[in-house]
């Protein structure tokens, strides 16, 4: 991979691009500004009593003649209804902004997903953004609920462009305007940078997912990639200030603040100053690492590493970057007058040529799965936001995802989604005629694999004690698609609860290599103590008991809830006692 | 030429360099306003002490004022700039300072017999209390010593000379009125009225009086009360509530200890925001919501921050050398370990951050008393020799926070030995301590100034395979004249000796073996190349003995390289600093940089 480099701008240079980057950005926000938008951005809309935002539901095939194209490429599948042309042209620009992105994140710091991405691509000028059963569905409730419901007039509004994410997966739909749409415009979204991040195992800490998304709001991906325009401190004036005046007091946060651990994050002051500093310091010290270059970066993305499996300590960052945490605040403080007055050059390097591929007509089978997978997203998402309108995007999903089942089509990546689809519609009985085969024959899905194990799982134990263990046979059916999901990306937190559960009701304790996978686990997400509560409990109950409390210790300064916090102290008492007890062949024979 | 051209460019730069890092740091003295809204702190520029005030919470410009603008143009260009001796503010908005009293002798007057004798009056002293506003638009002298002249009392004869100012007493008098000045001692503000100042007069005719003065419109009375003279260092005063809050002490690393509940978790907090570093907490608002402290350490000249206690954010409000760039300065870290024997060591080991060659070669450098004081957290000398490509260790003597009663007998026999033998444990834990980071132990010289000078050469003389050169700078080569400067014949202007931070009687005993502790009793011991810098005529103790060691090594046939100090070095004149290092680094350069090291005649510099 390329080493990308840095460097300034002239002043001069800088106002002109200052101004040219403004347009930009509103150019994107018209032709691609939802490229990505993501689902947590909704979310906030809404939270200001915003008009809740459902995703748009495609036409029937019937109704329109409009052909679909598709192509598989650098690990997304895209069906698109735009021309040929534009589809290329969007396909072209993903994938440069990709590399761009890989530019400024390195893949390892990224989410890996075995499971392609979906994008959908619709040209506006089709202007059928949702379906006729589903206006009409609205239609009915409305016309049913005038009065204080939330599905109404101008309450609801179809997203144009929005992304929807699974556990192990996840999709995108693009409304684009043909007679307008230019590539060379599209950036990608922070919030999907942020998905990115977020996704990547073992978890990224907050202060860097803020900061490396903070950074990536005010970057130039698209006329001078990647320039990073000034820095904005708190506000546009205090930044003018410090620009002005070098030596302006400013506030920062002791390093050993900035990389507190989320449950001293929880418990800090709130005051709006501090808060505001975080926030701006976060993307001052990432800024800061990436312009510093050689050196400072690498060992940014060191300590990155160390961070995302555990706590930073002033020996953890001094192992990675030669200083301590005290050195660190004052040359952020002396980078700060620079950062908010120049645009730095992160150079690209000479990025690998794109893969190459053709825009094809899409069969009726990729048309189904893909449409399919989109409109079983669109489930979930509508179910958290507008539960009362879920019925026809189920319907909707399942009409898809039936066209190419009914048509014979046994493709297993067809299979999972129609499973996951009766689990997300809340038919768990009817998921397992399609996981079955699906899983049966290796299909890439890690959710798939334990959504099976779980329904697999849950039968065993009807109508047995909770008490009762099992033998192994009884549960290789449950721990096999498990351990099947673990060879996929990504690996899946709810895989290794499930795993350590059905570990724990096992007669038999695991063998050396199990055990290690169960460890792997904790390592893995040892930010989510349930997940290192499960596993501990499971070590324990097979006599690792050290393991077990070490498991526990690495929870430490970890948020969690309430029944999770209990849970951890419950079994701390419990090993704490056995330890204290002398083993029992030490224990004086009663009697004697 | 061109070499000639950039050598040139190299020497200029390197004494730009020196000046930068010689500089004297702002906030020398620093005051919080009383809600915590302004601090006013004091800086050098040029020849002239400025007072700069700054608003916090509405950062603009910053005000600032020349304290004497008189003495500039007045004074000798050597003459180093006034200061403060005190700097608070009364309220909000209006600050009082003073600077440091001078005492201006009359000249001497002819008596009746036409002999010259010292003036009866005076002296003039010049001692103004002075007040400023936080806008910069009032701002004056509200009292100095002249307002409190006083005259002898037989001049006063009637109720109504009590009422005249001397000035008005001699208008009416043939004869001569004597007066004199007393000296304003700075007591602190009335607790709820903060524009009433109260002083004390000490030192004219009468006992020493307490005054009143309204800081608004300055005029002064009388003050009933017996108000308490504030303490001054060690003790940390609280200005608030009139009591002694703390005692600063000087310890391996300045420490505070509080006896106040409130300021001692405040301190904690910080030192858990600032670890690895020194924070002195420095003054507080009146609520204590804002504390004004500093931080120094590591690489750093140190930092003035205000801690916002109700947002737990720390404002910093100024570098105390913002000339120098952070990224330039050279890595320092503080070290501390225990030796084989059990005794704590400690100092400052500081990375050059370009080398000429690699591994880099050692300069360690002794303290120059005993125990003396801890090394600074900051050096500008040990910046320098870094930046001609040193590992410079700046080691504390054992016993720098107390001597321990075991090591007392050892100390009082050999002092020379223990430091030395100190220095030898110190490098090789350093050397596996910071492998990742070595040093050349074939090229480790030593440096020390007085009596650090003299253990540098000591070191020389008795660890020969460790040390390759010493430079001693102003260092008795003998110690027993220069402990006992009355049996010394010297030609020395008076009160020209030269500072000795040590307790002499730990060596000077009638059990101490001198010539075992002499340099120039055992010169045949010195084989390594040595440089001796001397101002000459500080101490005849250093002048004389340095002359018979360049004497004793001259009949060995090893004169060491010798350079006269002008005055200017120990006046950390930059100029003058500049040159001598150069001659230093030439020196190092010879005698360690060369594979072979060279011992034997070198060069006499003058």
């Amino acid at each position: 991979m390329n080493t990308p480099g840095t460097d300034t701008e002239d002043p001069g240079r800088r106002r002109r691009m200052k101004r040219t980057a403004v347009m930009t950005w509103l150019a994107l926000a018209l032709y691609a500004g939802g490229l990505s938008l993501s689902v947590e951005a909704a979310e906030t809309r809404e939270a200001t009593a915003a008009p809740v935002e459902l995703p748009p539901m495609m036409v029937e095939e019937s109704i329109s003649s409009a052909p679909w194209f598709h192509v598989h490429v650098g690990g997304a599948e895209f069906l698109s209804r735009c021309s040929a042309s534009t589809t290329r042209q969007f396909i072209e620009a993903w994938l440069t902004r990709m590399q761009l992105v890989r530019v400024l994140v390195p893949e390892d710091f990224l989410a890996r997903m075995d499971v392609p991405t979906v994008i959908v691509l619709y040209a506006q000028d089709l202007q059928q953004t949702i379906s006729a059963e589903i206006q009409r569905e609205l239609q009915a409730g409305d016309d049913g609920r005038r009065d204080g419901d939330p599905v109404r007039g101008s309450r609801v509004n179809i997203a144009p462009n929005m992304r929807l994410s699974d556990r192990d997966m996840h999709a995108s739909i693009v409304y684009i305007d043909e007679s307008l749409f230019d590539a060379s415009t599209l950036s990608i979204a922070p919030g999907h940078v942020r998905f990115l991040l977020q996704g990547r195992v073992p978890e990224l800490p907050l202060w860097l997912v803020e900061g490396i998304e903070r950074t990536w709001r005010t970057s130039d991906f698209v006329l001078e990639p990647i320039t990073l325009r000034p820095l904005v401190w708190h506000n546009q004036d205090e930044s003018d200030a410090l620009a002005r005046d070098a030596s302006r007091p400013r506030a920062l946060l002791p390093a050993a603040e900035l990389f507190a651990t989320d449950a001293l994050r929880a418990a800090e002051n709130r005051h709006p100053r501090r808060a505001a500093t975080r926030a701006s310091e976060q993307d001052l010290f990432f800024r800061w690492a990436l312009v510093s270059g050689g050196r400072t970066r690498e060992a940014l993305w060191k300590l990155a590493a160390r961070a995302a499996e555990g706590p930073v300590t002033g020996e953890v960052f001094e192992a990675c970057f030669g200083f301590d945490f005290s050195e660190l605040r004052d040359r952020l403080s002396d980078y700060l007058p620079k950062a908010v007055e120049e645009m730095a050059r992160i150079q690209p390097g000479k990025l690998p040529p794109l893969p190459e591929f053709e825009v094809e007509r899409a069969t009726p089978n990729e048309i189904a799965r893909v449409r399919g997978e989109w409109e079983r997203l669109a489930i979930g998402h509508v179910q958290r936001r507008l539960p009362q309108a879920r019925e026809p995007y189920i319907a909707q999903a399942r009409r898809t995802l039936r066209r190419a089942f009914d048509a014979g089509d046994r493709d297993p990546r067809l299979l999972a989604t129609m499973g996951l689809c009766e689990i997300d519609a809340g038919n768990e009985g009817g998921a397992r005629e399609f996981l079955e085969p699906a899983i049966a024959t290796g299909v890439v899905r890690p959710r798939g694999y334990y959504e099976l194990g779980r329904l697999r799982f849950a039968a065993l134990q009807r109508g047995v004690p909770d008490t009762k263990l099992f033998s192994f046979t009884e549960l290789m059916p449950i721990l096999e698609p498990l351990r099947r999901a673990l060879t996929q990306a990504p690996p899946l937190p709810e895989v290794f609860v499930l795993l350590a559960e059905a570990w724990a009701r096992c007669e038999m304790a695991p063998n050396a290599a199990e055990f290690a996978e169960l460890e792997t686990g904790a390592r893995l997400f040892a930010r989510r103590p349930a997940v290192g509560l499960s596993i501990a409990l499971a070590l324990a109950r097979h006599g690792r008991k050290a393991e077990a409390a070490a498991i526990l210790d690495a929870t430490t300064g970890y948020t969690t809830d309430e029944n999770t916090r209990a849970g951890i102290t419950r079994l701390r008492t419990e090993l704490a006692a056995a330890s204290a007890r002398p083993p029992a062949d030490q224990l004086p024979a009663a009697g004697r | 030429m061109c070499v000639c051209v950039a050598g040139l460019l190299r020497a200029a730069s390197f004494d730009d360099r020196v000046e930068s890092l010689l500089r004297p740091p702002m906030a020398a003295m620093i005051a919080l306003s009383p809600e915590g809204q302004r601090i006013a702190y004091t800086t050098q520029g040029g020849r002239h002490l400025r007072i700069v005030i700054m608003d916090l919470d509405h950062p603009g410009p910053k005000r600032s004022l020349i304290v004497d603008p008189d003495r500039g143009a007045a004074s000798p260009p050597a003459q180093s700039p006034a200061q403060l001796r005190f700097l608070r503010w009364a309220t909000a908005g209006r600050l009082v300072f003073a600077p440091t009293p001078r005492v201006v002798p009359l000249l001497p007057v002819t008596d009746q017999t036409g002999r010259l004798v010292p003036n009866p009056d005076g002296p003039t002293i010049v001692s103004p209390i002075m007040v400023m506003d936080a806008d910069g638009k009032q701002r004056g002298t509200l009292v100095d010593a002249r307002d409190f002249m006083e005259t002898s009392a037989d001049a006063v004869r009637t109720l109504g000379d009590l009422l005249r100012t001397p000035k008005e007493l001699a208008a009416t008098r043939k004869e001569p009125v004597r007066w004199r000045m007393p000296h304003l001692d700075i007591l602190g503000f009335v607790p709820g009225k903060r524009d009433q100042l109260i002083i004390e007069t000490r030192g004219g005719y009468s006992i020493p009086m307490q005054h009143s003065i309204d800081i608004r419109t300055g005029s002064v009375s009388m003050f009933g009360g017996n108000w308490p003279s504030p303490p001054g260092e060690p003790q940390v005063f609280d200005w608030y509530r009139l009591k002694v809050v703390g005692e600063r002490k000087d310890a391996v690393r300045p420490t505070t200890a509080w006896r106040d509940d409130e300021l001692g978790r405040v301190q904690r907090e910080l030192e858990l925001k600032f670890p690895r570093r020194v924070v002195e907490i420095l003054d507080w608002s009146e609520t204590r919501a804002r504390v004004l402290f500093r931080v120094t350490g590591g690489s750093d000249p140190g930092r003035i921050f205000v801690f916002q206690r109700p947002e737990d954010l720390a404002l910093e409000i100024l570098r105390r050398a913002p000339w120098l760039n952070a990224s330039k300065l050279n890595d320092t870290r503080f070290f501390e370990f225990d030796a084989p024997d059990g005794a704590r060591l400690s100092g400052y080991l500081t990375w050059p951050k370009k080398t000429r060659r690699h591994p880099p070669p050692l300069l360690v450098v002794f303290p120059s008393g005993f125990p003396g004081r801890a090394q600074p957290a900051f050096d500008p000398e040990a910046q320098v020799f870094a930046d001609l490509g040193f590992v410079v260790a700046r080691l504390n003597h054992r016993g720098v926070a107390g001597v321990r009663a075991e090591d007392l007998t050892a100390l009082r026999t050999a002092v020379d030995r223990v430091s030395v033998d100190d220095v030898r444990v110190a490098i090789e834990w350093l050397a596996q301590r910071f492998g990742d980071r070595p040093f050349d132990r074939k090229r480790v010289a030593a440096l020390g100034r007085g009596f650090g000078g003299y253990l540098a050469v000591r070191a020389l003389q008795l660890q020969p395979d460790v040390f390759r050169g010493a430079i001693a700078i102003d260092a008795p080569m003998d110690l027993r004249p220069w402990l006992q400067p009355r049996q010394t014949t010297g030609r020395s202007a008076p009160g020209a000796m030269a500072v000795r931070d040590i307790p002499a009687a730990l060596i000077d005993h009638e059990r101490a073996d001198w010539k075992n502790l002499s340099v120039l009793d055992q010169a045949e011991a010195l084989t390594n190349p040595v440089l001796l810098l001397v101002e000459s005529t500080r101490s005849p103790a250093i002048d004389v003995s340095t002359a018979e060691l360049r004497a004793k090594l001259h009949a060995f046939g090893r004169m060491p390289d010798y350079i006269e100090l002008d005055p200017g070095f120990t006046a950390a004149r930059p100029a003058s600093r500049a040159a001598v290092y150069r001659r230093i680094e030439e020196f190092l350069n010879l005698h360690l940089d060369n594979s072979a090291v060279k011992i034997g005649p070198a060069k006499e510099v003058e």
